[in-house]
């Protein structure tokens, strides 16, 4: 039985959700290179052109800021001026993961660098991108985050969020992260508590876990008096919501 | 050498060539045969136009000019083709309503 542990950090949607936690690794999957260019560049392509049929199924359902995101994506990965550089990298012996982390990583700095905010937060969409590819080269694919738990990691690509099934609710926990991020706007959007800034959180044992979005609040291991505790919150919250979706008094008084 | 078809065009996005208006711009110029080039001086350095990584690393701001030259049989109509789509201010008013 694990010891309960609040975490503060700080709010990036609000909402109270309460369920198993899934902690999303950011160790990727081993990838053993062939040592053979030829090789190496088939499989490379191979990772463009599934990821870009990913991100193109994405768009079909995406509106608005999200579809804006992931066509530039697919752009990038349609442009030769990044692809051919990673490819001569390849050419020359280097492993094909290696290659294309090498020549995005390159483009990022330039984002990263700039005195201008928006084309800083870019760089988080070629983090995506680059990420996406290397999960391709990995053979680790798409990670399909479990339905209905709270999402904990370092950061959240934007991608990962919009493959994620919400149906069942969820929730967003992050050791890093922002307010203003693409993801934090979708969060919102489709109204998923979120929490950003949590610093570090030892994944050891945990399998439930509250998060209140509003107060920037995660307890991990929450033990019956708090659960009751956050569901009753959650509960006199959804009211509140109904309250003021309907714009009128929900009247307890009122006499049958 | 031969000759370029040549053009500028003030750019009064408000953001300059952020993602979106540079995603339909390189999709444009990839509808042309011609070589297209932009740059934000005549003096260059010239960028393939229907490149998003090198169109987005010119960092084109607010009104900025944004230089346009084209090389080939189409290269008239993708130089006005390009010109109209900057002074459309990328066809964003109605983009901006619907993502809000």
């Amino acid at each position: 039985m694990r010891h309960p542990v609040e975490l503060k950090g700080k709010p990036a949607s609000d909402g109270i959700f309460a369920g198993p936690v899934f902690f999303l690794s950011s160790a990727e999957a081993e990838r053993r290179a062939s040592g053979d260019p030829e090789v190496e560049r088939q499989a490379f392509d191979e990772a463009i052109a599934m990821a870009v049929a990913g991100l193109a199924a994405l768009t079909e359902t995406a509106e608005g800021e999200a579809a804006e995101m992931l066509s530039f994506q697919v752009a990038l990965l349609e442009d030769d001026a990044l692809l051919e550089p990673a490819r001569a990298l390849i050419a020359q012996g280097k492993p094909a993961d290696l290659a294309w982390r090498r020549t995005v990583d390159a483009e990022i700095v330039g984002y990263e660098m700039s005195d201008d905010d928006y084309f800083r937060a870019r760089a988080a969409d070629l983090k995506d991108m680059r990420d996406r590819v290397l999960r391709q080269l990995s053979g680790a694919g798409a990670r399909q985050a479990q339905a209905g738990a709270i999402l904990i990691g370092d950061d959240v690509p934007p991608s990962l969020f919009l493959e994620a099934d919400w149906s069942k609710g969820g929730a967003i926990a992050l050791t890093q992260g922002s307010p203003s991020s693409h993801v934090a706007i979708l969060a919102r959007s489709r109204g998923i508590p979120m929490v950003v800034g949590l610093g570090n959180v030892a994944p050891n044992g945990h399998a439930e876990a509250v998060i209140d979005g509003a107060r920037g609040l995660l307890v991990l291991s929450p033990d019956e008096a708090a659960k009751r505790d956050w569901s009753q919150k959650a509960e006199e919250l959804a009211e509140r919501t109904d309250f003021f979706r309907d714009g009128r008094r929900h009247d307890t008084k009122t006499p049958h | 050498m031969n000759d370029w078809t040549s053009s500028s065009v003030v750019i009064r996005h408000e953001v300059g060539l952020h993602a979106r208006p540079s995603v339909k711009l390189t999709k444009l110029a990839k509808t042309f045969a011609s070589a297209i080039q932009i740059a934000g001086s005549p003096e260059g350095p010239w960028i393939d136009a229907k490149s998003i990584v090198k169109v987005m690393a010119m960092k084109a701001k607010q009104d900025s000019t944004l230089y346009m030259r084209a090389q080939g049989g189409d290269a008239p109509a993708a130089v006005t083709a390009l010109k109209d789509l900057v002074e459309r201010d990328f066809d964003e008013d109605a983009a901006h309503a619907a993502s809000g």
